[in-house]
């Protein structure tokens, strides 16, 4: 394969690095991914791929085989971190039986986690990289897919596409966001006999660890407890890894009680509202847990008035008046400035190329 | 009546309503925060349907006064 390059990248860059950029309707490009690994780790040159053009490619390059992602910019401007080879690849390589479906962007890290563990397992990998969750779902039936890793939010949708049929998942993995113990106990009520865990990782640190007991968070005894790829330690309700005399500010604000410690949602997911701070995740939790709420999404809308307007956008179950019913009853109960004023009902939450909910709109 | 006035008057009444409150009589002078029963928040909201609804933002290159009606149609008519 050739280097590709964006258009504003310089020419230095070419020279440096086999870049390859994201297109939704690229035929074979997870094929086009493994073979420019291949290729890197022949010429022993950075790989870099390229979810979004508009982040910039450092002039200096490392000058050994490593793979550059782009963080998933749910806070911000996505950026590049480069990734040694020996840590992206998957820890246990699973069954050569798997069928996975590839639920995440591939160029992710998580997306490329479940390419490297196909490949590396010799299992076999269904991707259609423009797929929608709804066709995806289907696709895990058409192709009999029994491992999956994705996030909560594009479970939830796809949870609604398999009411009649399922595929028979011996594998489930969450990752990417908050896994809460309403969406572990949806998980398993639908596959009382999968593997169900978490994952906590991210872009710059990698995966952290992994959670199996089927409850939402990990055991607070992990912190500070060696073993774990990172040190894991609380500061002001937010979780920091440390290694090496680094310490990475993982911007999740945590709990503690004296067995779990809970992810309570990301510090920078406060938003401004008329001079107000809401708490955008835990008001989303209040609305989840109402009944015929199957899955909501509380964001931002910028206007020149108040700065920021709450939102919310739901996917109900059955009756939808009902549903309504209920929000405007806890509506009633909220302050104003956290009440959503613009509510809306869809087949489907707007998720981010990264499967994560958006928190804002411009 | 202009489309735009049509739609910002039908669309103030819906939240004065959803607030529970009496809607008056709704002219070309008539001032958001002053003569009618709404807040700030009330006003952002009609802001965000209007751009929803219409696709148009005037406010999109800074922040632009204004108090009545008729004001803030010329807004979105000339955006």
């Amino acid at each position: 394969m050739t280097s590709e390059l964006p258009g504003d990248t310089s020419a230095a860059a070419s020279r440096q690095a086999i870049i390859l950029s994201y297109d939704e309707s690229a035929p074979l490009l997870v094929k086009a991914m493994v073979n420019a690994i291949h290729l890197g780790h022949q010429l022993d040159k950075p790989v870099i791929f390229l979810r979004d053009n508009r982040t910039p490619i450092p002039d200096v390059l490392p000058d050994k085989f490593c793979v550059g992602l782009q963080t998933s910019g749910t806070t911000g401007v996505p950026k590049l971190v480069f990734h040694q080879w020996d840590k992206l690849l998957p820890a246990k390589t699973l069954s050569p039986d798997s069928r996975w479906l590839l639920c995440y962007h591939p160029m992710s890290f998580a997306g490329l986690q479940v390419i490297l563990q196909a490949v590396c397992s010799g299992a076999t990998l269904i991707a259609d990289t423009s797929a929608s969750l709804e066709q995806k779902s289907r696709l895990a039936l058409t192709h009999k897919v029994n491992a999956i890793s994705l996030s909560p939010s594009q479970f939830r949708v796809m949870s609604l596409c398999w009411q009649d049929d399922k595929p028979q998942l011996t594998r489930l993995t969450f990752g990417g966001e908050i896994c809460d113990q309403h969406t572990l106990e949806l998980a398993r009520d639908l596959f009382p006999d999968t593997s169900i865990r978490h994952i906590y990782a991210a872009t710059e640190a990698g995966v952290v660890f992994t959670v199996a007991d089927g409850k939402a968070g990990f055991p607070a005894d992990w912190l500070g407890k060696p073993g774990l790829p990172w040190l894991l330690e609380v500061k002001d309700e937010e979780l920091m890894l440390v290694r090496d005399g680094q310490t990475l500010a993982t911007g999740d604000r945590v709990s503690l009680s004296s067995e779990r410690c809970l992810f309570k949602g990301r510090l920078d997911s406060i938003a401004n509202v008329a001079g107000a701070k809401v708490d955008l995740e835990a008001l989303e939790h209040e609305f989840m847990a109402l009944p015929g709420v199957v899955d909501c999404r509380v964001y931002t809308r910028a206007n020149p008035i108040t700065g920021a307007l709450v939102c919310l956008e739901v996917v109900a179950g059955t009756d939808e008046s009902d549903t309504r019913s209920e929000i405007d009853r806890l509506c009633t109960q909220l302050p104003p400035t956290h009440r959503p004023r613009i509510i809306q009902f869809t087949p489907h939450l707007t998720l981010s190329q990264a499967g994560k909910k958006i928190r804002s709109t411009p | 009546m202009s489309d735009i006035k049509t739609l910002i008057i039908a669309e103030l009444e819906k939240i004065i309503a959803a607030k529970g409150e009496a809607c008056p009589d709704i002219v070309g002078e008539t001032r958001f925060l002053q003569d009618l029963p709404m807040d700030s928040l009330d006003l952002a909201t009609l802001l965000v349907t209007l751009e929803l609804e219409t696709g148009k933002d005037p406010f999109r290159d800074g922040f632009k006064g204004f108090q009545t009606l008729n004001e803030l149609s010329a807004l979105y008519q000339a955006a």
